[in-house]
């Protein structure tokens, strides 16, 4: 059991940034254990490029990913396949506590389909709900220079507000399939962006560390970094936003009880491309990912295949 | 404020200390798959018992007096788990099939049948993995005449 709480009070007097330096260096050279490859933290909390720095906002965010399963056949039993599609509507927020402080929510409603040759099962309900607070480091937004940065990094927890033990025809759903995955987790993330000009780069990366749930089961950890290009372009009252890049998540092997659970976890890498558009204090975004390289831990008897993912979101700023 | 925002970091410094993992013992799973062909509508119903399960240099591991309802209409119950085998590879498996009814389309009742199988490369038991073997029961060797022995046959061996 994790006994950190008890100790967390004494770190409080450590500066802020040199704590904050740890962290990160960690995000970097610490063990990526993996991707939510799967299912219910579907993309984690990939914030992507965020609008006006300085404001508030709410919005909803649309996102869904594809993936595909095939079990060999043997002497006796004929291929199977799988067909799943994982689908999560989500309202999220930020709010500023102080000028450097963020906070971040996030409350999904998840629908999963899984349309296979042995199962078909739909599902849907509230998912995991999210909170964090990031910590803005650097910031000259507001100053006059061409060259323009911000950083900032945080953590969160997720709580377990989704149901994690849905089960078809008397045996438990694949715990991915879930509307969450019943587990206390914590979250770490760093977001950097440099733009010069018109012109800019943003770097995102996440580390999640899970819990075991009542059920015993422990989801393993994940980790992804995004890196996007993107450009800002003005007509009149309407700015757009085209933005390109990479995203790579990977995610480690579950456990039940002790038990190492195959066919879970793994790695993948997607190209991703998307538009934002600005209308006074509404944005609306739109971001497609297809997998360029992937690895799923599955065994010699079946295949795990990732497929497009795209996110639609509409927010609004104040 | 910033006491409160430390404390994910914190969580996520130290890590939980993991739990303790017996390297010597291993679980394993039998699968219980009723086959019969598409023309039949059947509803399958039977006890596993006495299950024994003999590793390659002769130690038989025993499941005891527990009785393991496997019923047709719940997957579930098709999937019986035994817990803390002692490690090694797994080569012979034999139990009891009690109070099977099978009704519907045909009809096959029996008190008790005692089944053989043996595994051409073995079941591996170890910590941390729970391997599965999985069984055929096919119903159609019943309708056809044939005893439950002769129904049973391994498909294959999931090492996990």
């Amino acid at each position: 059991m994790c006994r950190a709480l008890l100790l967390s009070t004494t770190f409080t007097t450590i500066d802020m940034k040199k704590l904050l330096i740890v962290v990160m260096m960690m995000l970097i050279a610490g063990q990526a254990s993996a991707c939510d490859v799967c299912g219910c933290s579907l993309g984690g909390n990939y914030f992507g490029i965020l609008p006006f720095y300085g404001k508030n906002f709410v919005g909803l965010r649309w996102s869904q990913a594809q993936f595909h399963s095939y079990i060999y056949p043997t002497q006796n039993i004929p291929a199977q396949e799988s067909h799943d599609t994982y689908s999560k509507v989500e309202l999220w927020s930020r709010y500023h506590l102080t000028k450097k402080i963020q906070l971040f929510a996030f409350v999904p409603y998840v629908y999963n389909n899984m349309n296979g040759t042995d199962q078909v099962v739909h599902a849907q309900g509230l998912g995991d709900m999210n909170l964090m607070a990031n910590y803005s480091l650097i910031n000259n937004s507001e100053s006059n220079s061409d060259w323009k940065h911000t950083l900032m990094a945080g953590g969160g927890v997720k709580l377990p507000t989704g149901k994690f033990s849905l089960y078809d025809k008397g045996k438990i759903i694949n715990r991915n399939f879930q509307m969450g995955t019943g587990s206390v987790d914590f979250t770490a993330n760093a977001v950097y962006t440099i733009r010069y000009k018109k012109t800019g780069l943003n770097f995102e990366t996440g580390y999640k560390m899970n819990t075991r749930n009542n059920d015993g089961y422990l989801f393993g950890n994940q980790f992804r970094f995004s890196s996007q290009v993107f450009f800002w372009q003005q007509f009149g009252k309407i700015s757009l936003l085209p933005h390109a890049g990479t995203y790579y998540e990977n995610a480690a092997m579950h456990r039940d009880g002790d038990i190492i659970q195959v066919n879970t976890g793994g790695t993948a890498l997607l190209g991703s491309a998307g538009l934002d558009i600005y209308v006074g204090p509404i944005t609306v975004g739109v971001n497609y990912q297809k997998p360029v390289k992937q690895h799923y831990n599955s065994d010699d008897t079946a295949d795990i295949t990732s497929k497009a993912r795209w996110t639609t979101s509409l927010v609004y700023s104040f | 404020m910033k006491k409160l925002f430390i404390i994910p970091f914190i969580l996520i410094l130290f890590s939980c200390s993991k739990d303790k993992v017996d390297p010597n013992v291993g679980p394993v799973t039998i699968e219980f798959d009723n086959t019969f062909t598409d023309d039949l509508k059947l509803t399958i119903d039977y006890n596993v018992t006495n299950i024994q399960l003999k590793r390659d240099d002769g130690t038989v591991f025993t499941d005891g007096l527990n009785s393991h309802h496997v019923s047709e209409a719940n997957e579930g119950s098709q999937e019986i788990s035994l817990k803390d085998l002692p490690a090694g590879n797994y080569v012979q498996v034999s139990f009891k099939i009690e109070e099977l009814h099978v009704t519907g389309s045909f009809e096959y009742i029996s008190a008790s049948s005692t089944v053989l199988l043996t595994f051409a490369d073995g079941i591996p038991v170890r910590a941390e993995h729970e391997p599965e073997a999985h069984l055929l029961f096919n119903m159609n060797t019943l309708k056809g005449g044939g005893d439950v022995q002769s129904a049973f046959v391994v498909d294959h061996v999931h090492d996990n």
